[in-house]
């Protein structure tokens, strides 16, 4: 059995890379997105394999979401390219070319060569909870309040980076009653 | 209703694709009926629609469009059925399951995500205008409804303290999660009918867009996605029965058959939502959504969580 | 499909219209969900552009179209004849490759317009369209019509958003659009940025209003109710509910073949009840503008009353259930010319408005395009 596993996490692992590297050879930008979706996806498997579920199909389950959202704005701001025509996804190559490999030989030889601690007593029955509280220890309740504030962050970028504030929408006085949009909003505010 | 889920030997996959098709087939049949019966013909003359539609889209003529990507195409259209079959996977029917994940409720969850991917890229892979435009109407609404059905999933994990749904099904014991969550068993049902691009939230496969993702496909393609839309609605409504309304609780019957009527009885309401409702434009959706829906099911998590920690 | 006075060699087999080499739209899928009846036909395109408009019918919802789905023949000029109005009973079509045009009524037809060189679109001829905006620099090396489809420019849309500029023709012929109508729409994502349209002129011009009915003395009461059964049909077809949509087309069905004008006038009750009473219907169809007023008061075409649809629909049914009911129609002398001040208002009102909001507002315009027909009116946006 852990033969399988052990061959299905080799193969995942190179899928992964190979997808990865997919990215920056393909003629399409939908294409691209939808390989690293891929990779993503490999990586999440990788992590239930090692019985991280939680980790994993949470990842998969993000990272699709976002490779979905992603692409739109890759078409949106690179949209040319519907028609399968070759481009090149790549800038100033050579460095980023180093770089990128670079980075991946450290961090590789770090997960090879670093002399890990052998087990010592037998995996948590959660270990989704276990490895939880190793990465954040009693700082879990800060975790957890800096997550909303994190996404009101986000709204609120949106809304001030928005053109068109309440005074385009009702008027000097705020006075309109129904706002002044292009698409009539669900609840009319 | 046992308290242990038995996991079956993998050779019982196989009947999963079976029982899967057989929903599918039950559900399109319903609709097929209740279009007869729109259109001033009998009832029952419409039962067969589906396998008339079966037997013409297999002798259909395959069409592509010009510049077409077709491997992201098909790879959709293909897609949507796979979906359904992974969504299934940790569904338990009775006692028996094909495989008792840790994760059930969330696997489902993140099932539900990767038809966002599907049917964005059936709406690009087309090279169509009309086709694309309905692939963005679906991420539009998918935008919409996913944050407000992620939050219904949590209330049934919390009050079941588990995510596992042998878990989750036996803490219905006493009393179904449906009646003490509302919100939640509507918001998912609402977002059941919304991945399936069904019925209210049917925008992306409109026909004021010419059938939208699904305008250029013919054939046998056309064939596996629109069976991969009734699979999915009937993933969806079987997961609701499991998570929400007690799973194979009832008197009298062994809890499969209970299991099997609750998720016909489910689908077909999903399958009637269709013809009794308008369609929902997603852009107005998105206020609804972000304004109404999301803090009221935030609060039904509230009162679910006070619940079980007064437990 | 009858060709009769064609000139058959400028059609030798329907790949005439296929770009050979291309995998082009050559087939017409029917799904009809409801298999009993498919009488409506779809994906005849004819275009070459990166887009294909108006292919689908599926028909999960039958009853008899009496216009043709998705035969989008943009880039064609000359079509005249296309009568497409009084069509009824088209069988399943399912054009295969070599299947010839059968079943289709296209008398009058001249093709003499059509120049299908290979792959290269420079020769069609599109009239009224303006390939002007296409920057087709940068890049240097690349081919910049793969597929021979140029590729689309950049613009501003209507929220300030570099979008790539689409043009698409929204066809002659279209489920729950007025027949002949061709608008051309320089799309950015489904976002109409101008359009322009046109009406197709008629090869002649079907008897009684374009509803064709052997019974010409029940006469206007009856085609009145037909008329707008048929746009309430569209309308709430468009809005996406289908079994409302149903009731209506079997009501007009019913008239259509000479049934009792009080059984409908029961029908037309129940189904406006049922459409007052569709709060959903309301909220989905709240923002939307159409032009014109309503038919009642028909002197002015243009007026800043209310041009809310759902108050339009309502009204039809009412209008509908009145003349069912007392058998008279009020007639309107200047139905025409206000008709044709509806179709020069179409640019203005879809100008910045997205590809659904648009369809809904021209199905609340209420065009009956067969009486116009005779007169092919072209007007800018």
């Amino acid at each position: 059995m852990s033969v399988v596993i052990d061959v299905l996490f080799w193969f995942l692992a190179a899928a992964a890379i190979f997808f990865g590297i997919l990215v920056f050879k393909v003629d399409s930008m939908a294409r691209a997105t939808y390989a690293l979706a891929i990779s993503f996806v490999a990586v999440g498997v990788m992590l239930m394999i090692v019985n991280l579920e939680f980790v994993g199909i949470i990842t998969i389950f993000m990272m699709v979401m976002e490779m979905a959202i992603m692409g739109i704005y890759m078409v949106m701001f690179m949209g040319m390219n519907p028609a399968l025509m070759p481009m090149s996804m790549v800038h100033n190559r050579r460095w980023s070319g180093a770089l990128a490999i670079g980075t991946f030989i450290v961090l590789a030889a770090g997960a090879v060569l670093i002399p890990w601690p052998a087990r010592d007593g037998v995996p948590a029955l959660d270990l989704t909870v276990s490895l939880g509280r190793a990465l954040m220890g009693p700082k879990i309740l800060a975790m957890l309040t800096i997550s909303p504030a994190l996404f009101a962050t986000i709204v609120a970028a949106l809304v001030i980076a928005n053109p068109r504030g309440r005074y385009d929408r009702r008027g000097d006085d705020l006075k309109k009653r129904t706002p002044a949009d292009p698409t009539r909003g669900g609840i009319g505010r | 209703m046992a308290d242990s889920i038995e996991q079956v030997a993998p050779a019982w996959a196989v009947f999963a694709p079976v029982v899967l098709a057989a929903f599918a087939l039950v559900g399109a049949s319903l609709n097929g009926a209740l279009i007869a019966q729109a259109n001033g013909r009998p009832f029952a003359s419409g039962l067969s629609a589906p396998i008339d539609e079966i037997v013409r889209l297999m002798r259909q003529r395959r069409r592509t469009t010009v510049s077409a990507d077709s491997l992201l195409w098909r790879i959709a259209g293909t897609g949507l059925l796979l979906v359904a079959l992974l969504m299934i996977i940790p569904i338990p029917i009775g006692g028996w399951t094909l495989a008792d994940l840790s994760i059930g409720v969330v696997w489902f969850n993140a099932m539900d995500g990767l038809v966002w991917g599907v049917i964005w890229l059936a709406g690009w892979g087309a090279n169509s205008a009309y086709s694309l435009i309905g692939g963005y109407r679906f991420i539009a609404q998918a935008l919409s409804y996913e944050l407000p059905v992620m939050f219904a999933l949590i209330a049934p994990a919390v009050a079941a303290r588990s995510l596992r749904m042998g878990d989750v099904v036996a803490a219905q014991q006493d009393l179904w999660f449906v009646v003490w969550m509302p919100v939640a068993f509507l918001v998912f049902c609402a977002s059941v009918v919304a991945f399936s691009s069904w019925g209210p939230f049917g925008s992306a496969a409109g026909r004021d867009i010419a059938g939208g993702v699904f305008a250029e496909l013919s054939g046998v393609d056309r064939l596996i996605v629109r069976a991969g839309r009734y699979a999915v609605l009937a993933a969806g409504a079987a997961f609701a029965v499991a998570v929400f309304l007690g799973g194979g609780a009832g008197p009298l019957f062994p809890d499969w058959v209970w299991t099997l009527v609750k998720t016909v009885v489910l689908l077909s309401l999903f399958i009637i939502a269709r013809h009794r409702l308008p369609a929902i434009r997603p852009e107005r959706f998105a206020e609804v959504a972000w304004i109404i829906v999301i803090p009221l099911i935030l609060l039904q998590v509230l009162v679910v969580a006070i619940v079980m920690v007064n437990r | 499909m009858d060709m009769s006075g064609e000139d058959a060699g400028k059609h030798e087999h329907h790949d005439g219209m296929d770009m050979t080499g291309h995998e082009h739209h050559a087939g017409m899928d029917m799904s009809g969900e409801d298999a009993g009846k498919h009488e409506h036909h779809d994906g005849m395109d004819m275009t070459g552009h990166e887009h294909h408009a108006g292919m689908d019918m599926s028909g999960e919802d039958a009853g008899k179209h009496e216009h043709h789905d998705g035969m989008d023949m943009t880039g064609h000029e000359g079509h005249d004849g296309m009568d497409m109005s009084g069509h009824e009973g088209h069988k399943d079509m399912d054009m295969s490759e070599h299947d010839a045009h059968k079943d289709m009524d296209m008398s009058g037809h001249d093709h003499a317009g059509m120049d299908m060189s290979g792959h290269n679109h420079a020769g069609m001829d599109m009239s009224g369209h303006n390939h002007a905006g296409m920057d087709m620099s940068g890049h240097g090396g690349m081919d910049m019509s793969p597929g021979g489809i140029p590729l689309a420019s950049g613009g501003d849309d209507r929220d300030g958003l570099e979008m790539d500029v689409l043009n698409v023709p929204f066809g002659p012929a279209l489920p729950f659009w007025p027949a002949g109508l061709v608008m051309w729409c320089v799309l950015h994502g489904d976002v109409i940025a101008k359009a322009q349209v046109q009406l197709l002129g008629a090869g002649a011009v079907p008897p009684g209003d374009g509803v064709a009915s052997e019974n010409s003395t029940a006469g206007e009461a009856r085609t009145r109710a037909i008329l707008l059964c048929d746009d309430a049909f569209t309308l709430l077809s468009l809005a996406g509910w289908p079994s409302a949509a149903s009731a209506a087309v079997r009501v007009r069905n019913e008239l259509l073949q000479g049934g009792a004008l009080a059984d409908a006038a029961l029908d037309l009750a129940r189904l406006r009840r049922r459409v007052t009473r569709s709060w959903l219907l309301r909220w989905s169809l709240t923002g939307i503008r159409t032009a014109g007023s309503s038919t009642d008061h028909a002197h002015e075409a243009t007026g800043a009353d209310a041009g809310d649809i759902r108050h339009r629909l309502i009204e039809w049914l009412a209008e509908a259930e009145g003349i069912c009911q007392s058998g008279l129609v009020s007639t309107s002398t200047h139905e025409d010319h206000r008709q044709s001040l509806l179709l020069s208002a179409i640019p203005g009102l879809v100008e910045g408005m997205d590809v659904a909001s648009a369809r809904l507002a021209i199905a609340g315009l209420g065009l009956h395009t067969a009486a116009l027909a005779e007169v092919e009116v072209v007007a800018h946006g």
